[in-house]
């Protein structure tokens, strides 16, 4: 008998009995649906967070790190502590900067200055923190982003770009309005005292314009690890160089040190491609520096998005495997029901064989039917849940919203496959028993 | 001691050699057929009469393949079918034999059509020529215009024919019936052995098995009895 055929018995078969095929495939679809929705989930979480991690340009970025960051990694991996007299250190200046910069692949050197300051519009104050930026920054994310205003130029101009919670503490609810509006930037100072009783500190006050601000971003586009505000990097250097909270200032205070060789807590580097990261990254370390670059965890998070996919699969499989073996239970019931037509098949010239396949072919119909139907309902499963995900990140204020399922070809194609092969080896033990019915015992059931 | 009954006309088509069946019922043992040989011709009409669990429905089996003897051998031709695996029986079925039972066993899901084009379906027919060929057989039936009714839908009489029309799907050289008028009135019987001695005279070997005796005189060119598993008489 000709597969098509095969095909057309069993369909007439299941169509004959609709309710129970209905039912059947409900189980199917329900397991399936699971199935689809979780490892949809975990590859969406993996995508997302992969390719955030290429949206804020993290795998093609490195630090170099100070001393007391280089500790704090150390102590984070476990890893045993270099002696401090094995290793002669890098002091993180200017002149590493501009060492860095001239290294081939290199995109842009951007020492870390956060500078502690009070900012003010009217009677709207914010207490924290401004980072030096350079322009080139504008090409990376966040800043690539700015959809009111622009980035900064180069240069010392007392310009600011806002974040939009800063903006927002600011009194600016609309970031269009805040672009050329001017605030207040107030840091402390030391300065060189002549009685005791003077404080070595005084406060002084910038008026800055503010020319541009960020959109609201969710944590994984960028929104905290290289986001918030940000004045012209030279500005913020000399402000910073001064500032109680840097060491170079105390160091600037004893008059130690030259200008160019006050260091930085870190210095951020970016290569023109990922693939050059290593090159790179090996030349500055070369130099005595310690650098830290995310691609080294990329491992561990691959790792963890496998474990946590594998999860999701089991507990779908286990779904599954409740299905199939309603679909056992039905197809074994339905060879009971059906002796007199099996032995009726095998009188009129039905092979073992051909009676086999119409069972596994039945079994194989209902895995296709639940299967697609369960695709279906996953889809629309995790479009509803993406909804009210997509909600609560609105009623945030986020309008950038992440969507944390994935519909890749493999897994599309995979759990119809796998509804499909799960359906056949649970009919295989009707089908065999199906078979191997003797014609004669079965045409005597009446 | 068991009968042996040989026949002379035309060629052997079907030699039945020393068949014994036997089957356990528990702890019991109980012989179906003992030590049957029998001839059968070319183009014969065969009647096998004999009362109830004589075992005529045993031979009619064994003949048809659908079981397997104790010991003993069946020849079609030069084919032993004690010799044959499940497949080889399957294409015996397909091909060789034609089937009429008594309760004419149609599949009820399916049509007139659709229970006989299964049968060439089986055989491996295309679907157009399978097609035909189906409807050219319920018209040879007279059943032309009932093609597309479910076996529900027909009176006993058609069911059979139906039956019939399947048993003779794929050509078979041998027809076999079992009782094929167990369930039908006098007249509609009258009927099926008509058309039954039409297809005989078309050239088929027939052997149809009955309790019928007077009614099978008639038609059969040849009648044998089984008593008690045995061959009794001719």
């Amino acid at each position: 008998m000709s597969w098509l055929d095969t095909f057309r018995i069993a369909f007439d078969n299941l169509r004959q009995a609709k309710l129970r095929f209905t039912l059947t495939c409900l189980g199917v679809m329900i397991a399936i649906a699971t199935l689809f929705a979780m490892v949809s989930f975990g590859a969406g979480l993996r995508a997302e967070t992969m390719g955030s991690l290429q949206l804020q340009d993290l795998l093609r970025s490195f630090r170099v790190l100070g001393p007391e960051q280089s500790q704090y990694i150390t102590r984070l991996r476990e890893e045993k502590p270099e002696k401090p007299a094995s290793r002669k250190r890098l002091p993180l200046n200017d002149n590493l900067v501009e060492r860095v910069s001239r290294l081939q692949y290199v995109e842009t050197v951007q020492p870390e200055i956060r500078l502690p300051v009070e900012l003010q519009n009217g009677k709207s104050r914010y207490l924290g923190w401004v980072r030096g930026a350079i322009p080139e920054l504008k090409r990376n994310p966040p800043y690539s982003k700015i959809t009111a205003g622009r980035f900064l130029n180069a240069g010392k101009a007392k310009e600011i770009v806002l974040s939009r919670g800063v903006a927002e503490i600011l009194g600016f609810k609309d970031a269009e309005k805040a672009v050329g509006q001017t605030i207040e930037l107030r840091t402390d100072q030391l300065r060189p005292v002549s009685g005791q009783d003077d404080l070595p500190i005084e406060t002084v006050t910038g008026k800055f314009r503010i020319v541009g601000v960020l959109p609201r971003l969710a944590a994984s586009r960028g929104g905290t690890f290289y986001g918030g505000s940000v004045i012209p990097l030279d500005l913020a250097r000399e402000l910073w160089r001064k500032n109680p909270a840097s060491a170079a200032s105390l160091t600037a205070l004893r008059g130690g040190l030259e200008s160019r060789e006050r260091e930085y807590p870190l210095i951020d580097v970016r290569v023109s491609d990922s693939s050059q990261l290593e090159e790179v990254r090996k030349t500055v370390e070369s130099w005595g520096a310690s650098t830290f670059s995310l691609v080294d965890e990329m491992d561990k998070v691959k790792q963890a998005f496998l474990i946590l996919e594998t999860i999701f699969s089991v507990l779908g499989t286990i779904a599954l495997v409740v299905a199939s073996l309603g679909i056992a239970n039905v197809l074994i019931m339905s060879v009971l029901e059906r002796m007199q037509m099996i032995g009726t098949m095998k009188a009129i010239g039905g092979t073992d064989g051909d009676i086999r396949r119409i069972f596994l072919f039945e079994a194989g119909l209902i895995g296709v039917v639940g299967g697609l139907a369960g695709l279906a309902a996953g889809w629309l499963l995790t479009r509803v849940a993406h909804r009210i995900i997509a909600h609560f990140f609105l009623k945030n204020g986020i309008t950038e919203i992440p969507d944390l399922f994935a519909y890749p070809a493999w897994l599309i194609l995979g759990v119809i496959g796998f509804a499909l092969v799960f359906s056949m080896i649970a009919g295989l033990l009707p089908a065999n028993r199906a078979a191997r019915i003797d014609p004669v015992k079965a045409l005597k059931t009446a | 001691m068991a009968v042996s009954l040989s026949h002379g006309l035309g060629s052997v088509a079907l030699r039945v050699d020393d068949l014994s069946k036997e089957y356990r019922m528990g702890t019991r043992t109980v012989i179906a057929l003992d030590h049957v040989s029998l001839d059968v011709g070319t183009g014969t009409f065969l009647g096998v009469v004999g009362r109830s669990g004589s075992g005529k429905s045993t031979l009619l089996n064994l003949l048809a393949g659908l079981d397997r003897p104790s010991a003993g051998a069946i020849w079609f031709g030069d084919q032993n079918l004690a010799a044959l695996r499940s497949d080889g029986l399957a294409r015996h079925r397909r091909h060789t034999v034609g089937i009429v039972f008594q309760s004419f066993y149609l599949i009820p899901t399916m049509t007139a059509l659709q229970n006989v084009a299964v049968a060439l379906a089986f055989a491996g027919v295309t679907s157009g020529p399978r097609r035909e060929r189906a409807v050219e057989l319920l018209g040879l039936v007279g059943l032309g215009d009932r093609a597309d009714h479910r076996p529900a839908e027909l009176s006993g009489g058609e069911q059979q024919r139906v039956a019939i029309a399947r048993a003779m799907a794929n050509n078979p050289q041998f027809l076999l019936a079992d009782e094929p008028t167990g369930n039908l009135d006098s007249r509609t019987a009258e009927e099926i052995f008509v058309l039954l001695k039409r297809l005989h005279q078309e050239g088929r070997t027939i052997i149809c098995i009955t309790h019928e005796k007077d009614l099978i005189g008639q038609y059969a060119d040849r009648l044998v009895t089984l008593k008690d598993g045995r061959l009794a008489a001719e």
